[in-house]
């Protein structure tokens, strides 16, 4: 079919004056970086650079298995956990002021006439900073997140999109306050025109 | 003194109050997405993995050896604790050691997950899920050559008693990492990725 089966995308870290400044996000205040290693639910990059404001990454359609699996659109566990690993690395090393936003962005995009694109974003930096445990890649509370999202998303149809967001968006708010959900908002050119909170 | 001592007593109790104690085994059935909750073993249902296993083929002359044992109260989502099954392990190859974490420490090498639940997936895309069993037990593991690729791995240990022959049915599910480089594998296995194993 032409498919990839692995996941592909990259990591945005900004190089210019004012991390907080959403005015200075042009392509010419960040620097891009590849995966070294893809796989059809994971990428590894190099270890987390300071200033790694945005993600960006692809949801195949289906797995490398045999015969393969159909892979969901809608952000899976390890994605919050990746975010939960960017809001820390970045409050610790450039803390949002108290009338700024943390600008960690973590967009999820699938292909296709019905593919989506989601972006998760944080909503309150300090309930990120405040949760405990191993988020970073194999460790037991991003596997365990894995785990239970899966558990939510795949007895669900695969094609009930709506009914997909509704529990991820529910899953969040329930056990990840911080952090929220959006879905863009495509125009009959393919641009976006705006987002909406799930 | 006694104030300190008073504010001690009172911490413990709220601490008590807090985290609940539920069987481990209802982790993904009744109490799935429990929160501040110990998914503890307290039917004894790891027991039965406990204790070293091992599959010979005299074909590929292969030894694996594998000890499973269990650590209590380790951190889960949700902000859960819970038990899980560890292991050390050795593979060996026409009588040569290929590795051995019973006596060397390469890092991270095997996770337990949990009694999980599993999905037969249909041509429609669509998927059924099959409820978590006591027998069935979920895990990750990795070889030495490719540590750091735990979450690309999931092994199913599945127990089995034949007339007093006490069995594993190993299964590990390896999602392939592809070098971007080179568009290699890096996680090849030198393991069988199924293999039934003898408790010895």
């Amino acid at each position: 079919m032409g498919f990839t089966t692995q996941e592909d995308g990259k990591r945005f870290i900004y190089t210019g004056n004012d991390i907080n400044n959403t005015d200075t996000y042009t392509d010419s205040n960040f620097n891009q970086q590849s995966p070294t290693i893809r796989e059809s639910d994971a990428l590894k990059f190099p270890p987390l650079e300071n200033k790694t404001l945005i993600g960006a990454h692809y949801h195949p359609p289906l797995d490398d298995s045999s015969p393969p699996k159909p892979i969901r659109k809608v952000p899976s566990g390890t994605d919050i956990a990746e975010h939960i690993v960017m809001v820390k690395k970045i409050a610790e090393t450039d803390p949002t002021l108290p009338t700024d936003i943390n600008q960690v962005t973590n967009f999820v995009v699938s292909k296709g006439a019905s593919g989506k694109t989601y972006a998760i974003r944080t909503n309150n930096e300090q309930d990120v900073v405040n949760l405990e445990g191993d988020f970073e890649i194999d460790g037991e509370k991003r596997e365990d997140i894995a785990d239970a999202v899966a558990d939510l998303i795949l007895p669900i149809p695969v094609n009930d999109i709506d009914a997909q967001e509704e529990a991820i968006a529910l899953y969040l708010s329930e056990n990840y306050p911080g952090l929220s959900l959006y879905e863009a908002v495509y125009n009959s050119e393919g641009n976006i025109v705006t987002w909406t909170k799930l | 003194m006694k104030h300190i001592i008073y504010t001690l007593i009172l911490l413990f109790s709220i601490n008590s109050i807090a985290q609940q104690i539920v069987p481990l085994e209802t982790e993904y059935t009744t109490n799935f997405l429990e929160r501040d909750t110990y998914f503890k073993d307290i039917n004894g249902e790891l027991d039965k993995f406990i204790g070293t296993w091992k599959y010979e083929d005299t074909t590929s002359n292969t030894v694996f050896e594998i000890t499973l044992s269990k650590i209590e109260n380790t951190e889960s989502a949700h902000s859960c604790t819970e038990d899980r099954l560890t292991g050390q392990f050795k593979l060996v190859v026409n009588g040569i050691e290929q590795y051995n974490t019973y006596t060397n420490d390469y890092g991270k090498m095997i996770m337990g997950k949990g009694f999980n639940p599993t999905y037969t997936y249909l041509s429609d895309g669509n998927a059924i899920r099959n409820p978590p069993s006591v027998n069935r037990y979920h895990m990750a593991i990795v070889e030495p050559s490719f540590v750091g690729f735990l979450h690309s791995s999931d092994l199913t240990i599945t127990y089995e008693n034949n007339s007093g022959v006490e069995k594993i049915n190993w299964n590990n599910e390896v999602d392939k990492a592809i070098r971007v480089v080179d568009n290699q594998q890096v996680n090849i296995y030198q393991m069988p990725l199924e293999m039934e194993l003898i408790k010895q």
